[in-house]
């Protein structure tokens, strides 16, 4: 027993000391002066990071379906908080830190949009160019000759590598029409080919998504949105990295009140609105800018986005998972399919004995109560809430749609070639030059790229968020005006049972359930205790 | 019982303080690192490194260090150097620390995490029920405060963004284009008529002037008003002039650049860099034309410029940099030489290049095309395919059969557009291989000479509907490579670059007289002044010699030389054989030259391999202050 008592003694100290002496030994490298150079001095050669193999791109999508498929098991089939947790883990390590946190289904909402921007970017299609005795090199050369009818265009790399970067104007499409007609004459007596037919255009406003996405990345964002239609959101319980990290540190999560759940749920559809409002008008990717997690799964990062992480943890020991319930842009497109899921999580295995037990065991607000009994509330009034509810509906999502166009324009200012367009622009007409005064305009005035076609692009991007903030408001005014018909329709539930737009499938409820319980017992061999199967 | 359960609380209870106590200490260190680490980030730890002010100060003091002191330059920048990768490995060393800071802080928030939940399931109560059981009016009032924190959250969001986005300041039209627009630099007089473009008004190297400079010497200083600072980096185009304004252009295969010079004083006014925009041409560096042998444009608004590696840039008078665009590398076998031309508020670039599958028969394979841009925005008008390959001549327009035609010169044909469309008017099989010489309009005729074949006169009528040959003469006594032939509207001049000037008839074709330069190679083409051309060859000599015509059969023109042998100074009637001697004044500029000169009132302009030279008469040069 004493022997035991030192050890009791000596862990903490052991755990401070191995702890503490890693981390001198950052101060000790701090007192060391910069090293003497020689002046043969070869600077190291700073490559720039490969690209995922192609192998490794199989390899990730595989590991996703593969948790997927598991997590979904554990939740359903077994029923097993303990395994969804090892799966969290496993989760967390390989997409969290192996992975550096990209690629993540809420980023790839981002890149499957189609994005209304006005370039074109033309690549030689190796394939098509050899089927026809072409070079991938002629094909190259035979579209830069063209760059001359566009606005402005950039070149980059030869044969295969060759991308041509068209700045085009309103008349896009037409003038790249023309060009694909015209045809290029392979070598002997072969027919000439239209020269469309041997490249492989990313026109933005037009097939962004048929052609400028990998397949991983769609991959990605699809294999969740699948598993999440058939046994709900267990890719929240243990795959998402996002997740893994707020589940780990939920030590001493506290309930919120639902109504409070409610109210702050509505920001996920705000963030995922703008989210979508920038990536489709080519204005960047919020969701990957403001990631709180991923500078700690890089282990570096603007401090702020390292501060914000740290923030988000220690609030996710109190209250779990924040970030999921109410800001996570892909939680809120899978909270509605996973009402639709075609199997769920549920919280006791057999008939429920309305204990109560889950409900304190669930830090996410996400069982519902049983609301029979009582005194009935009059059916009337209810029908007149549902009523005037459904009629706000329209007028909401219109109201919200005409703030959205009314506001389109100095919404537009967040895209940075409109910030860039109108700094140059200020810069034009006060002084009839850009002369470099800020750093946009400075940056700008070193470039290649004409005034004009800067402020064509401003203008054109504005035109798309002139439609596309109109669209991006009036949705979240219609997910208010449908979250209050939700919550004013009636259903009558007998027992305690899962919300499934927001239960995350974590296991936690399985563990509380004495059902559950006398379950294992009797699987175990022992005898579960008989008042456990009466119910009230 | 009692005793044994007693014991495992305690037991318990001991193994909960040992696992608190370690998150606790994990916890503090975790807290501590971050503290650290963010206390080094505040110090700059994280910096770029060459934000360094050290970095910063030798660079200004590199930037301090004159030019022409090498050595001193060189110490800097071997300075520079070190301090560089000084300051990288620091920063990297730096980064280094950072990041095992991190997995400190990674691991020992890990350890305090999960002693923590053990701590917590060491002190794990059974779960409590609170509250009173749920019923359908506890449902109902759950649901009707749902509503209530919905529509507050609803208007909340709503009052802030858009009082949020209210406050963003009204946006701006971005209307094009907002800039003052540019004034044309006055032209009053026919003194001051402009040289504008490659081969001056109407590209026909014909001089208006009749007060320009016939003798000079620049070694000695002899009428030479002034003479530039070394032009930064060379170039074969030729210099333009527009009022007081110089332009020209020089290109490396790393860098092309526009200069403006003062008129008066020969004083750089500025010099900007081209971005660039377009790969790098491949070319024969000993038989190509250079980076910059296109010479610029100018209407007195706008200068433009186009450089082999597709860069097209404009800008205005004070240097501002209007627009730039990159058309595509072109493929030319010698770099892309063509010279751009304004003409009616349309700026024209020949833009024709080679292609291995080139079919005049099959549009498809056409790669060079005609385009018509916009000087103020560079916006293109027009664009039209050309059935031909690379070439180096510079188009013309002019008045040709009663319409206004641009004449063009390509392999293999001599193509007429329509300039205010662009479209082709005419097309005639008369160009060639490897066609540098410019084309010249005379009435309602076109000549144009293809290198080691014919000189051609060519009908300009847009229709030959009367079944006539397009070819109204070819001759061959001498047919230039480079320079571009010059007429005075009854005879042809036309020099090969190996230095044989021969005088055409105009009507006929039939050669009026030969002259040989002794082998000097020309690049320049030559300027017709008055009765004299101006002939530039590569060493830098002009010769200032006659046009004729010479009566072959006085003999007192054989004695004009005084008998002495002169470069030139021998002419030969080709029909005859006879030979007389004629005058030849030499004017040596003392450097290589290779574009064109440009004339003004009094005044010539001469880019050598380094410098631009102003050539005015003694009694000009004290004339102007």
């Amino acid at each position: 027993m004493r022997r035991r008592r030192w050890m009791l003694l000596v862990l903490p100290v052991a755990a401070g000391v191995v702890i503490a002496s890693a981390a001198t030994h950052l101060v000790a490298e701090q007192r060391f002066s910069v090293p003497e150079l020689s002046e043969d001095y070869v600077p190291p050669d700073v490559p720039s990071p490969a690209p995922r193999s192609r192998t490794m791109q199989y390899v990730d999508v595989a590991v996703l379906a593969a948790f997927l498929v598991v997590a979904s098991a554990a939740a359903l089939r077994f029923r097993s908080r303990g395994g969804l947790v090892v799966l969290t883990l496993l989760a967390l390590g390989y997409f969290g830190f192996y992975r550096r946190g990209c690629v993540c289904p809420i980023g790839a909402i981002q890149r499957v949009c189609p994005v209304f921007d006005v370039r074109a970017l033309v690549t030689p299609d190796a394939a098509a160019a050899e089927a026809h005795g072409l070079s991938a090199e002629r094909i190259a050369e035979a579209w830069r000759a063209r760059a001359g009818d566009f606005a402005a265009a950039e070149t980059s790399g030869r044969g295969r590598d060759f991308v041509l970067s068209l700045w085009v104007g309103p008349d896009s499409k037409r003038t790249l029409g023309r060009i694909g007609r015209e045809r290029i004459a392979p070598p002997g007596d072969a027919p000439p080919v239209p020269l469309g037919e041997l490249v492989r255009t990313e026109m933005r406003p037009v097939l962004r998504f048929a052609h400028g996405v990998p397949w991983v990345i769609v991959a990605f964002f699809a294999l969740p949105l699948v598993a999440t239609l058939l046994f709900g959101r267990t890719f929240c319980a243990a795959v998402c990295p996002l997740g893994a990290i707020q589940e780990a540190v939920a030590l001493k999560p506290v309930q919120l009140p639902a109504w409070l759940g409610h109210g702050l749920g509505l920001f996920a559809y705000v963030y995922l609105a703008a989210a979508v409002l920038l990536a489709t008008t080519g204005g960047g990717f919020l969701i990957c800018r403001q990631d709180p997690f991923v500078g700690i799964f890089r282990l570096s990062g603007p401090v702020i986005m390292l501060l914000i992480g740290a923030g988000v943890l220690v609030l996710g020991v109190f209250l779990a998972r924040p970030y999921c319930r109410f800001l996570c842009p892909y939680g809120a497109i899978l909270r509605p399919l996973s009402r639709l899921s075609w199997r769920h999580a549920t919280i006791t295995p057999d008939a429920c004995i309305r204990c109560r037990l889950c409900e304190s065991a669930c830090p996410y607000g996400a069982i519902r109560a049983p609301n029979t009994g009582g005194r009935p509330a009059p059916r009337r009034r209810g029908k007149l809430t549902l009523a005037a509810l459904l009629l706000v509906v329209p007028v909401l999502t219109a109201a919200g749609a005409w703030g959205g166009a009314w506001l389109a324009g100095r919404v537009a200012r967040m895209h940075p070639t409109v910030a860039r367009a109108e700094a140059v622009h200020r810069e034009l007409a006060a002084h009839g030059a850009v002369r470099g005064d800020s750093d946009v305009t400075e940056a700008f005035a070193g470039s290649d790229v004409p005034v004009d076609m800067l402020l064509a692009h401003g203008r054109a991007v504005r035109r798309s968020f002139a439609w596309a903030t109109p669209v991006a408001s009036g949705f979240i005014a219609l997910v208010v005006a449908l979250k209050l018909v939700s919550l004013a329709v009636r259903r009558r539930r007998e027992d305690y049972a899962p919300d499934r737009a927001l239960c995350l499938s974590c296991g936690r409820c399985y563990a509380s359930c004495p059902v559950d319980h006398a379950r294992r017992l009797e699987r175990k061999g022992a005898r579960p205790p008989a008042e456990l199967h009466a119910t009230d | 019982m009692t005793e044994t359960s007693d014991n495992t609380t305690n037991r318990r209870e001991r193994w909960y303080r040992a696992v608190a106590a370690t998150a606790g200490v994990a916890g503090a260190v975790a807290l501590a690192v971050s503290a650290l680490l963010v206390l080094f980030v505040l110090r700059g730890y994280g910096d770029h490194p060459l934000d360094s002010p050290r970095w910063a100060a030798l660079k200004a003091e590199l930037a301090r260090t004159p030019r022409d002191d090498p050595a001193a330059r060189a110490a800097l920048v071997k300075r520079l150097r070190t301090l560089d990768a000084e300051l990288r490995t620091a920063y990297f060393a730096r980064r280094r620390r950072l990041a095992i800071g991190a997995y400190v802080v990674c691991a020992a928030a890990g350890a305090a995490l999960a002693a923590g939940a053990i701590a917590l399931r060491l002190r794990r109560r059974p779960a409590r029920v609170a509250g009173a059981a749920p019923n359908r009016e506890r449902a109902e009032r759950a649901a009707r405060r749902g509503r209530l924190a919905v529509a507050a959250c609803g208007v909340g969001l709503a009052a802030v963004g858009v009082a949020g986005v209210a406050a963003i300041p009204a946006p701006r039209t971005l209307s094009p284009p907002s800039r003052p627009p540019v004034r044309p630099v006055e032209v009053a007089t026919v003194e001051q008529t402009p040289w504008a473009r490659f081969r001056g008004p109407g590209g026909r190297g014909v001089v208006v002037h009749r007060n320009v400079p016939t003798d000079w010497n620049a070694p000695a200083g002899e009428n030479i008003l002034w003479r530039s600072d070394a032009i930064p980096l060379p170039g074969k185009s030729s210099p333009i002039v527009w009022a007081k304004r110089v332009f020209l252009t020089g290109g490396t295969s790393e860098q092309r650049e526009v200069y403006c010079l003062d008129a008066d004083t020969g004083q750089r006014l500025w010099t900007r860099t081209v971005p660039a925009g377009g790969r790098s041409p491949e070319f024969d560096e000993s038989m190509g034309t250079g980076w910059a042998a296109s010479t610029p444009v100018t209407d007195g608004r706008y200068v433009c410029a186009i450089f082999p590696t597709g860069d097209l840039v404009c800008f205005d008078f004070d240097g501002q940099r209007r627009w730039h665009r990159n058309l595509g590398t072109p493929d030319s076998a010698y770099g892309f030489a063509t010279s751009l031309v304004m003409h009616d508020g349309r700026l024209i670039v020949q833009y024709d290049q080679y292609d291995d599958a080139f079919d005049a028969d099959k549009p498809g394979t056409w790669r060079s095309r005609l385009l018509l841009l916009d000087p103020a925005s560079g916006e293109t008008l027009a664009s039209v395919p050309r059935p031909v390959t690379d070439s180096w001549t510079t188009p013309v327009v002019a008045e040709l059969a009663g319409r206004e035609q641009l004449i063009t010169v390509g392999n293999p044909l001599v193509i007429a557009h329509d300039p205010a469309d662009g479209r082709i008017l005419w097309q005639a099989d008369a160009g060639g291989p490897d066609v540098a010489p410019s084309p010249v309009v005379l009435g309602d005729r076109v000549i144009v000479a293809v290198p080691n074949a014919y000189v051609f006169a060519l009908r300009g009528a847009v229709e030959l509907s009367d079944g006539r040959q397009r070819v109204i003469w070819q001759a061959n006594e001498v047919t230039p490579t480079i320079c571009s032939p010059v007429s005075d509207g009854r005879r042809v001049f036309a020099l090969s670059s190996w230095g044989t000037l021969a005088c055409y008839d105009a009507a006929t074709g039939e050669a009026q007289w030969l002259r040989d330069f002794g082998g000097q190679q020309f690049n320049a083409s030559p300027s017709l002044v008055g009765e004299t051309l101006h002939l530039t060859d590569t060493q830098g000599v002009t010769y200032v010699v006659s046009t004729g015509p010479f009566d072959f059969d006085d003999t007192a023109a054989v004695d004009a030389n005084d008998g002495e042998p002169v470069v030139g100074g021998i002419v030969q009637d080709p029909t005859t054989g006879k030979r007389i001697a004629a005058p030849v004044r030499t004017c040596p500029l003392g450097e290589a030259v290779y574009g064109s000169p440009a004339f003004q009132d009094g005044r010539i302009y001469i880019r050598g391999r380094t410098h631009v030279y102003c050539i005015a008469d003694a009694e000009h040069t004290q004339e102007t202050p």
